[in-house]
């Protein structure tokens, strides 16, 4: 007769076996004395651990740590806010009044309001999120769970990031933070990246791995199987 | 699950085993938050996040150090002179066993002491391993020897070798 591990042994007792070998454990456990009795000796070792750690459970102080936790992220974005203003005034006042007279101009829109960091496209099938770099650097990361997703990156005359979902990656999910794009896509269809030509440096990667680098003018295409047609890029997340 | 949601879920948790890590409310508090920062700047998925979560605390306490110095000055403050004011008895009693248990904490190695924690929150073997760097199959192992050490230095009934202790 085989004897389970005592490692094995306290795995079991600690229901994390799986079911199969849960079985094993316990039908050769019923049947053999020593067995048995490492499995008491393991289970009384276990109860003083569990009874020890009983004193050092202290009240978690939840409500006030995420009160904080707030106050730190709106005071990060507050800053963030801050520098790209100041980024924009810089900008005034190199192109002059004159700028400010174009209806269509980037300043023009400054001029109307503080740019936000990044917003929400109007909720729509499809809908994406737009961003604005930080300290000229992006980082777009998509989370991928369907093999025939595919990324379409273009680098145009822009100022926001804009990453969006299409067909059937049109219900994909966006988390955004000061510089960063996270995408979370369970169907097939395309992730769209839109990259602002003044973005110093741009990686868009699928999981862990960067597929596109953007380093100032140059553009370096490490995904397999891409294509590249005109100004875009095309690469399937799945090699 | 929001943002919030999944703060509320995990962060007593993590308090709770930060503050079995270092013995200081106030640092486990700082590791905690701070790993949920580190969790927003993230892009890892949420089903991931809780062993993620764990091993970053466990980092920041580690990078902070002084956890050795930390409970040491918290035992010398408990073991203090007799000029201190006296405490209630069951005030007094409760942190005896929170400094006991404390020692016997600290005489595991911060591996060990890992393990076991990770252990009590529930974490599968799998988990542990990946998170201290051990193949799945060893962390059973390693673990009954922590819990034979913390038992026979925690001075239980029974100690490592199964005599009375």
């Amino acid at each position: 007769m085989e004897h389970p591990a005592e490692g094995t042994l306290l795995e079991w007792l600690d229901g994390r076996l799986a079911r199969p070998e849960h079985a094993t454990v316990q039908a050769h456990v019923a049947a053999c004395g020593s067995c048995a009795a490492l499995a008491d000796r393991l289970r009384r070792l276990a109860a003083i651990c569990e009874g020890a750690m009983a004193a050092l459970n202290p009240p978690a102080p939840t409500e006030a740590a995420y009160a904080a936790l707030l106050r730190r992220r709106r005071g990060w974005a507050a800053g963030a806010r801050r520098t790209l203003a100041r980024a924009a005034m810089l900008v005034l006042v190199v192109v002059g009044v004159a700028s400010a007279t174009l209806p269509s101009s980037s300043l023009r829109r400054w001029l109307a309001g503080p740019p936000a960091t990044h917003r929400a496209v109007a909720p729509a099938p499809g809908a994406g999120v737009e961003i604005l770099a930080l300290n000229d650097s992006v980082r777009i990361v998509v989370d991928q769970s369907h093999p025939d997703l595919r990324v379409r990156v273009r680098v145009v005359d822009t100022e926001y990031v804009d990453v969006r979902g299409v067909g059937a990656a049109e219900n994909a999910r966006f988390r955004t933070a000061p510089g960063r794009v996270s995408v979370t896509a369970t169907g097939a269809g395309e992730i769209h990246v839109t990259l602002p030509r003044g973005v110093r440096r741009a990686i868009i990667a699928v999981g862990q791995r960067a597929y596109v680098i953007k380093e100032g003018d140059q553009l370096h295409v490490l995904a397999p199987s891409a294509d590249t047609a005109g100004t875009e890029i095309s690469f399937p997340t799945s090699p | 699950m929001t943002v919030e949601a999944l703060f509320h879920r995990l962060y007593p948790q993590l308090f709770r085993y930060a503050y079995r890590l270092t013995g200081d409310t106030d640092a486990a508090d700082d590791a905690a938050q701070e790993s949920f920062v580190r969790l927003l700047d993230s892009a890892i998925p949420q089903d991931a996040a809780d062993a993620w979560l764990f091993t970053v605390v466990t980092n920041l306490v580690r990078q902070r150090g002084n956890t050795a110095a930390r409970r040491k000055r918290l035992l010398t403050a408990w073991h203090s002179t007799p000029a201190a004011p006296p405490r209630p008895d069951e005030v007094a009693e409760r942190g005896e066993q929170i400094a006991a248990v404390q020692a016997a904490l600290g005489t595991l190695s911060a591996r060990d002491r890992q393990i076991l924690l990770m252990r009590q929150e529930g974490f599968s073997y799998a988990e542990i391993g990946q998170a201290v760097g051990v193949a799945p199959g060893s962390v059973g192992t390693l673990l009954v020897r922590a819990l034979e050490r913390f038992a026979k230095t925690y001075g239980s009934e029974e100690g490592a070798d199964g005599a009375p202790g």
